[in-house]
């Protein structure tokens, strides 16, 4: 440094002085040397003394936008400044102190702001140094334009802040934990909740604070070596929904990068639900078990007044008789399929599987269902091959059959057609079930096997229903290890010689079958 | 309703064979009277278990229809008392209930009852059916 100032003294000499000091060869090269390099500096070099600059390199133009030296030689640096710093004071104040401190033989090194000749602003970093030439104090100033750097550098503290921020205000719990499982990080508002305060556990480990909470550890070790994992935990009387990532650092060390946001409100309002869905369901149960017992004797009393010698006496009471009859057996149904519904519910459904033979069970649903049928004049093409091996709960699988067939009927026009195809095949029985009523449009598709629903175009057909059915319906057949599809509208060909197709809804039913 | 007839034909039917019906539901109670009485069979009615078991301590019955649901000694329990009993051991229990959980069978059948009926998923004609057709075994 000192031999830098004693060099740019003997620059500064020549340029400031001319031939005033006479010429020695020597100092004549060494003189070129340096003018060369105070000339071609990227840096603004200049001298001044304590009030005012006296001369200055081509960069030192350039940087202040000034176009020639008169521009600078004879001003004071104050010109070139805001009349604030940034840390707030005033320019002239803290340029006096500086110079001064430099002139008291103190070398200052500080940024500065200094302005241009239009008066922008640019960043500067500023060393200032004495010189003594001559007898006369001289100060030799270096600055270096940092306004890149610097816009840099406030991007970065920005972007810094930002993100403090944002973790400093996170409600949800973010963490950061090392290879080793300790915290390197724990922020978040709801860390409250497990009474620990932002970086309280910075340097502790996981395994130690969550060693009762196998769940926690197994989705931390999950998370480390490289699976994310998302689930509800509960830790304390807290249920948090949590996610661990893995992460690595720019280093390539494996991280666990987590969050969880506390869900214990949402998981008692379930839990709430669920209590009283199950109220809701038992209330079912009960309330069918009680119904039960009115509408048997009703039904037993009926058919014993229906089997009287009063009959022939009195025929318009024997018809109505047989109305309530017939109507006291659809609400024992209803009861029935209730029950069943708040079996399901209960996950109380026991399956007792036994060898199915599928095709007399259709046979004998439809020997049941022919009176309806014929009711209606419907015609009914059978293609049933044999099917052997299929184990199901017979009443399950029997129910589920009658309330497809008794709907291919119940929604099915007058001189309609249905069509059931059974077939055996890749170890699957496959049973298609057509029928020419009414089609489900397709926004109701996704509802079809929901509890009391009902197609909005089969409500219009006057025709009695709970919506129950194909729940029921379904729930067996998957009982049963089975699935069931369907599609509507579609069309199909009532028998194979039938050229004109028609159209209508069609159910599939699958079941496994074990060979 | 005195003069209804079922299709049944009681002069087959051993008249002397004791049908003990265990039900506490009031018109079930006077519809069996009504059915079986009329059939010529010796017919008691006990309105819980242990009713019944003071009855069968007077005569062994030839079948027992039995509830499940009752006051005092529910159908369980007495499908327990009568099976575990060396002289009640081989009377054919039929449970006729309106419970028809599959648990509530299997515990049932588990605790020997010969059969389980749901009351309101037959018809009375299927009961006096399955009824004769015990007794003619028995």
């Amino acid at each position: 440094m000192k031999k830098n100032t004693s060099n740019a003294s003997s620059v500064s000499v020549d340029l400031t002085s001319g031939d005033k000091f006479g010429s020695i060869v020597e100092l004549k090269s060494s003189e070129k040397k340096y003018r060369k390099l105070f000339e071609t500096a990227n840096d603004a070099i200049f001298m001044m003394t304590a009030d005012k600059f006296v001369d200055c390199n081509p960069q030192t133009l350039k940087m202040f936008g000034c176009a020639t030296k008169a521009d600078i030689i004879g001003h004071h640096p104050s010109e070139f400044s805001p009349e604030f710093q940034p840390d707030g004071k005033r320019s002239t104040t803290q340029a006096r102190r500086l110079i001064n401190a430099a002139l008291d033989g103190k070398s200052q090194h500080f940024y500065w702001k200094h302005t241009k000749l239009d008066g922008s602003l640019f960043d500067a970093e500023v060393s200032l140094n004495k010189l003594v030439l001559e007898g006369e104090e001289y100060l030799q100033a270096i600055v270096r334009d940092v306004s890149p750097q610097k816009e840099v550098e406030r991007s970065l503290v920005e972007s810094e802040s930002k993100f403090k921020a944002v973790v400093e205000n996170s409600q949800s719990i973010i963490f950061l934990l090392d290879e080793n499982l300790h915290f390197m990080l724990s922020e978040g508002k709801e860390l409250s909740v497990l009474g620990l305060k932002p970086g309280e556990v910075v340097g502790q480990s996981a395994l130690d604070i969550y060693k009762d909470y196998p769940v926690v550890l197994k989705h931390l070790k999950s998370a480390l070596g490289g699976t994310f994992v998302r689930d509800n935990i509960q830790i304390q009387d807290v249920y948090f929904d949590a996610f661990f990532s893995p992460w690595k650092d720019k280093d390539g060390n494996a991280r666990v990068i987590g969050m969880a946001h506390d869900i214990t409100q949402q998981e008692i309002a379930k839990k709430r639900l669920q209590e009283i869905d199950k109220l809701k369901t038992q209330f079912l149960s009960t309330a069918s078990h009680q119904l039960r017992s009115p509408l048997g004797t009703m039904r037993w009393k009926l058919e014993m007044l229906l089997e009287s010698k009063e009959k022939e006496n009195c025929p318009e009471l024997y018809a109505s008789m047989k109305d309530v009859y017939e109507l006291n057996l659809r609400v024992v149904n209803l009861v029935n399929s209730l029950l069943d519904v708040s079996r399901i519910e209960q996950g109380e459904l026991q399956t007792h599987a036994e060898e199915l033979d599928i095709s007399a069970l259709i046979e004998e649903i439809l020997e049941e269902l022919a009176e309806r049928a014929k009711a209606k004049d419907l015609a009914i093409v059978k293609n049933i091959a044999e099917c052997k091996h299929v184990f199901a709960d017979k009443n399950q699988i029997r129910e589920a059959l009658q309330n497809v067939f008794s709907n291919a009927i119940k929604y099915n026009k007058k001189q309609g057609c249905i069509r059931i195809d059974l077939a055996q095949n890749n170890g699957s029985l496959i049973l298609h079930v057509y029928n020419t009523g009414v089609t489900i449009p397709e926004n109701e598709h996704h509802r079809v096997f929901e509890k009391f629903f009902r197609a909005e175009s089969a409500k219009n057909l006057d025709v009695e229903g709970s919506g129950l059915g194909l729940f029921v319906t379904k729930s067996y057949i998957e009982a049963a290890g089975g699935s069931i599809t369907f599609a509507s509208p579609i069309e199909f060909t009532p028998t194979i010689e039938d050229s004109h197709p028609v159209e209508g809804t069609l159910f599939t039913i699958s079941l496994p079958v074990k060979e | 309703m005195s003069n209804m007839t079922l299709d049944t034909t009681p002069e087959e039917v051993p008249k002397r064979k004791l049908l003990l019906i265990v039900e506490d539901d009031k018109p079930y109670r006077q519809m069996f009277t009504e059915l079986f009485g009329k059939e010529g069979y010796e017919v008691e009615i006990a309105t819980n278990g242990s009713m019944a078991v003071e009855i069968a301590n007077r005569k062994v019955p030839a079948l027992i229809l039995l509830d499940i649901l009752m006051p005092v000694m529910d159908g369980f329990e007495m499908l327990k008392e009568f099976k575990s009993s060396e002289k009640f051991k081989d009377v054919p229990i039929i449970v006729l209930s309106n419970l028809s959980a599959d648990s509530e069978i299997k515990k049932a059948k588990e605790l020997g009852a010969t059969e389980y009926i749901v009351k309101s998923n037959i018809s009375v004609k299927e009961v006096v059916e399955i009824v004769k057709k015990y007794l003619a075994q028995a």
